[in-house]
């Protein structure tokens, strides 16, 4: 036999096809031919290299199709939030536009009885019309009956009829109308113990022309504002003092600028601020100018530690809690998994905490993952982690 | 409208070797069930598609060993087969748990993720790199000859060889390329396939 036929009866023992006598002539001199088993050993890594080869070709392929459809998935939720925004904003014109125009210009509602007033003048000329060419018809379409229609109009709005023919009202009534004591020209439509001068001053539309027109205040402090102070090193499990602060703004120039953490108290001019004990602080950055920041709360925590207990073997989360200034501090634990509020407390000045894996009815809490924080009187969180409970 | 294909189609093409559009299909339809029961149970997106991928793999091998029961229907399979995956991943971390060597269950599987993925990224590019030295068209061959399992006609008629003995002499010489590369690299059965 020589190399070619032996490969192919190797490939096809590996196969499983060969015939069955074959296949036990073949494993008779396997076991008596050591050639023969190292050429088997060595063909078998090449197939599984292959294969290997093919799998990673097919999870690369669906690795693939999964970044194509997640691209594609986020594109779409892109294009609805688009679509969203511009429904809303949409609506939001046209709720403004209708506010606007039922009850922000004056103008605009008062406009219209003086315009049903003064069409109805036309129409009731064009009604005197009518009686001597009885085929003119209203915009409706509708014949007109010049009596019916002219009594409907005069019953309506009556005074406004009177007014609209009054351009000028004598300087006696206007000032009359003014301090409320006329009120027969008030419009029928609107309350008898509304405030006219009020009225007018309320619905008069802003001159928005001129805010346009207003050219963008320069804050010479703006450099200043947007700083904001980021941790460098959170001390961790309540137990160290030496925090580290520093103050960024994206920028690494602080040239002639001062910094604090107490509101404003004591400056200094590096931004960063070591030995710092874990609390809330208030930044202030000021420059040489003069400017300064409104403080900014900002909360220096310790870093996630994690802990186990073994409450069957008296081992339990015992803590001392920091000196901070900061008190009352609240302790919340809940179960990692459903987030199940387990104990709830509140402390009121520094002292030592044991939690012996109860809920606070005293219940034993089941083994597995729980965690912790400790916040802030602000809600701040000033500490959290694992706790890790073993039975 | 997205094409639907019957698990015989499915099975025709993965035995074919051209199965994009199938796979394309599985993805749209198992992988968000798989997707959602990982979720549900406490894993992330890329575990599902890890899950998920691996599922696949079992699919094809199982498919193209002809031991794939087409009474069973290829979406209870991979789903099956991915949840038995997830069951067999979420004990492992339950197991480091209750021994007590670590507390953060969670943290350390996504480190243990994170650091099989990174072993599996040199772990691709180690083999990628050696296969890449018999030469393309070698690759495509044994692929299709091993892996697929193809009759020689079927390969002869993919590749343009004038038939199926041509197919088998060439196979033969790729073959041969490859086990020279894997005696000259004896590490390899230890790195690759421990």
């Amino acid at each position: 036999m020589n190399a070619y036929q032996q490969q192919l009866q190797i490939d096809a023992y590996l196969r499983g096809t060969l015939a069955r006598e074959e296949e036990r002539l073949f494993a008779d001199r396997l076991a008596q031919d050591p050639g023969l088993q190292a050429a088997l050993e060595v063909t078998q890594t090449a197939h599984q290299l292959v294969e290997k080869h093919a799998v990673l070709m097919l999870k690369q392929k669906l690795q693939g199709i999964h970044e194509t459809s997640e691209q594609q998935r986020q594109q779409r939720k892109k294009r609805w939030w688009w679509f969203g925004l511009g429904t809303f904003a949409l609506m939001a014109l046209v709720g403004a536009l209708l506010w606007n125009f039922q009850t922000g210009d004056p103008s605009v509602a008062e406009a219209t009885p003086i315009k049903t007033a003064s069409n109805s003048v036309t129409e009731t000329e064009a009604q005197t019309e009518a009686t001597f060419s009885p085929s003119k018809t209203t915009a409706e379409g509708q014949p007109t009956t010049p009596v019916e229609t002219g009594t409907q109009e005069s019953d309506l709005i009556p005074t406004d009829i009177e007014s609209s023919k009054n351009d000028s009202l004598p300087e006696n009534r206007l000032g009359a109308i003014l301090d409320g004591s006329d009120t027969s020209q008030t419009p029928s439509s609107l309350p008898p113990n509304l405030d006219i001068t009020d009225w007018d001053k309320e619905k008069t539309p802003p001159d928005t022309s001129l805010q346009v027109k207003q050219m963008p205040k320069v804050d010479p402090c703006a450099s200043i504002q947007q700083q904001t102070a980021k941790h460098l090193y959170d001390p961790p499990c309540l137990e160290e003092k030496s925090g580290m602060l520093e103050v960024s703004s994206g920028t690494s120039d602080f040239t002639g600028t001062a910094f604090s953490i107490d509101g404003g108290e004591n400056f200094q001019e590096s931004p960063r601020f070591v030995n710092v004990t874990p609390g809330s602080y208030q930044l202030v950055v000021a420059t040489q100018d003069g400017c300064f920041t409104q403080p900014r709360a900002i909360v220096l925590p310790y870093a996630d530690c994690h802990y186990t207990l073994q409450p069957d073997q008296q081992v339990y989360w015992e803590i001392e809690l920091p000196e901070i200034t900061a008190y009352p501090l609240t302790l919340e634990i809940r179960h990692a998994r459903t987030g199940r509020l387990v104990e709830l407390k509140t402390f009121y000045a520094r002292e030592s905490y044991r939690w012996e894996g109860n809920d606070s009815n005293g219940n034993a809490q089941g083994m597995g993952a729980y965690f912790y924080i400790w916040r802030l009187p602000d809600n701040q969180v000033l500490a959290k982690g694992q706790l890790t409970i073993l039975r | 409208m997205k094409k639907r294909f019957s698990d015989q189609e499915i099975v025709a093409a993965i035995q074919g070797g051209n199965a994009d559009r199938e796979l394309q299909f599985l993805y749209d339809t198992t992988q968000k069930k798989i997707r959602a029961y990982i979720l549900r149970n406490n894993g992330s997106i890329s575990e599902a598609q890890d899950i998920f991928q691996d599922a696949v793999v079992a699919l094809f091998q199982k498919v193209l060993k002809r031991e794939f029961d087409l009474q069973k229907s290829i979406d209870g399979f991979l789903f099956s087969v991915a949840r038995n995956a997830w069951i067999t991943r979420a004990k492992r971390i339950n197991r480091t748990v209750n021994n007590g060597i670590a507390m953060a269950s969670q943290k350390m599987a996504n480190q243990d993720h994170y650091l099989n993925q990174t072993i599996d990224k040199e772990h691709r590019e180690k083999v990628l790199q050696l296969l890449d030295r018999i030469g393309e068209r070698c690759k495509e061959l044994l692929t299709y000859s091993v892996f697929y399992r193809m009759p020689m006609e079927e390969i002869a008629h993919r590749m343009g060889f004038s038939g199926a003995n041509a197919a088998k002499s060439q196979n033969y010489k790729c073959k041969q390329k490859l086990i020279r590369l894997v005696n000259d690299h004896q590490h390899l059965k230890t790195t690759l396939f421990k």
